[in-house]
């Protein structure tokens, strides 16, 4: 009885597709071979899926979905938990500026998912070639990490509208 | 501004930061490299990440097939079949044959030096982020692998464990300009150590610095681990001498190495989990 109920519950099913969204997600980008790169360049479509879940679900689910996923992100990482808190502090605030000062739509996703894609490659670059000491520290910026920030973008209007098909389907 | 403060969102937003930090304080101070997050999501979503990676190297084995079409007669798709049928026993016995090299190499190096205590591991992932070949493997502390122990495929070096979960471990390949290895030629006898730059990393090399300026390593030198620092047992191939250079600060020489392996190529590894003279 109690478990119908649960799963006639469209909020419930809802979060937990996106959970199950999260999981794929991290999946595909991080398993070599199932996400195509171009020319060495990798897209980290965990940034718009992250983006948009907060901008749907808001600040607290948001930044748990943003745990969640920078939690799985850190598990093919060597960075304690470099995503752990990059994703929430992402996710919280796309929830709270969705909440304050934004529209939910598709424009404020693509320059939401272009900021955090922004933050997170330079601050991946600065930590791990400038503050390192690394040579061709300007090179692999705009090689790989710039690059990889626009072919994120690239994806982010399907992610946008994978995650606003769900929740106009599932929304009670 | 006091309510954004008060509320409740914020409060739980600061309490899941500060956790975090703390479990990044307290990988550092225990030296696994991970923190506790890390290893709990690490034992929860790990057979996740085992599927996907078996599915990846399904897909990257499955033979190139064109099925029928309503033009096709019947005749063209028994052919078809038969060829698909004949691509798969293959790629079955290619990969009998990849497994047996991987083992002869393991078992020679296991004859060799009883000393050693391996853990096979697969790869299962790699980070997205990361420029400089790193991946995830499928075995962790429960197995007995620890931050540093060294990762071979055969008797060549691939690299070190950076960071453990009980499930998992990344490893730092010759490739990450953070890896130092201890290191001579075996001809002349000349040590110094193997790491690499991000600009030889681009191209899968890397360099042996501060050698003499009169240096008698050449081209095509075999350059094998000294066993210096404890973290490598000596004699494990490096790979060899491609060129020698004039460093660029002082009067020395630098050898350029290429890795004995294909790092992108590998999908199973070696995890040297004891040896003697091992540092502590």
């Amino acid at each position: 009885m109690m478990a119908k109920r649960i799963l006639q519950n469209k909020t419930f099913i809802r979060r937990l597709c996106l959970a199950a969204a999260v999981l794929l997600f991290s999946i595909l980008q991080n398993t070599p071979g199932l996400f195509p790169e171009i020319a060495g360049i990798r897209a980290m479509p965990l940034i718009p899926l992250v983006t948009a879940a907060a901008m749907y679900e808001r600040d607290i689910a948001g930044m748990l979905y943003g745990l969640f996923a920078g939690a799985l992100w850190d598990v093919f990482a060597s960075g304690n938990s470099f995503n752990a808190i990059y994703f929430l502090i992402i996710g919280y605030v796309c929830g709270i500026l969705i909440n304050t000062v934004m529209r939910s739509n598709f424009a404020t996703h693509l320059l939401l998912t272009a900021g955090a894609a922004l933050i997170y490659n330079t601050g991946y670059w600065l930590w791990h070639y400038v503050f390192t000491g690394c040579d061709m520290k300007f090179y692999s910026l705009m090689r790989y990490y710039i690059p990889g920030t626009v072919y994120t973008l690239i994806l982010s209007p399907l992610v946008f509208f994978l995650v606003m098909t769900l929740e106009r389907k599932l929304r009670d | 501004m006091n309510r954004f403060l008060k509320s409740s969102g914020f409060k739980l937003f600061v309490i899941i930061l500060s956790a975090l930090i703390a479990g990044s304080v307290i990988s550092v101070v225990s030296k696994s490299g991970s923190s506790p997050l890390n290893k709990a999501v690490s034992v929860v979503f790990g057979p996740a990440s085992r599927l996907a990676g078996s599915l990846s190297s399904g897909f990257r084995n499955m033979p190139v097939s064109f099925r029928s079409s309503t033009y096709y007669k019947k005749q063209a798709e028994e052919l078809k079949k038969e060829v698909d049928s004949l691509r798969e026993q293959l790629v079955d016995y290619e990969d009998i044959v990849h497994q047996n090299e991987f083992y002869k190499e393991f078992l020679d190096l296991k004859e060799e030096h009883s000393d050693y205590k391996f853990t096979k591991a697969a790869i299962v992932g790699r980070d997205a982020a990361d420029r400089f070949s790193s991946f995830t493997l499928s075995k962790g502390s429960s197995s007995g692998i620890a931050v540093n122990n060294p990762v071979i495929y055969g008797k060549y070096v691939v690299g070190t464990v950076s960071s453990v979960t009980p499930t998992r471990c990344v490893v730092k390949t010759l490739l990450n300009p953070g890896i130092n290895v201890s290191a001579y030629e075996i001809r002349t006898g000349e040590v110094s150590y193997v790491t690499t730059t991000a600009e030889y990393s681009k191209q899968n090399l890397c360099v042996m610095p501060g050698l003499s300026p009169s240096t008698a390593v050449t081209a095509g030198g075999l350059v094998c681990t000294a066993g210096i620092s404890g973290i490598y047992p000596a004699d494990l191939i490096i790979g060899s001498v491609d060129d020698i250079v004039d460093a660029t600060a002082d009067i020395s020489a630098s050898a350029i190495i290429k890795p004995g392996v294909d790092f992108s190529q590998l999908t199973d590894v070696f995890i040297i989990t004891g040896f003697d003279g091992q540092a502590k």
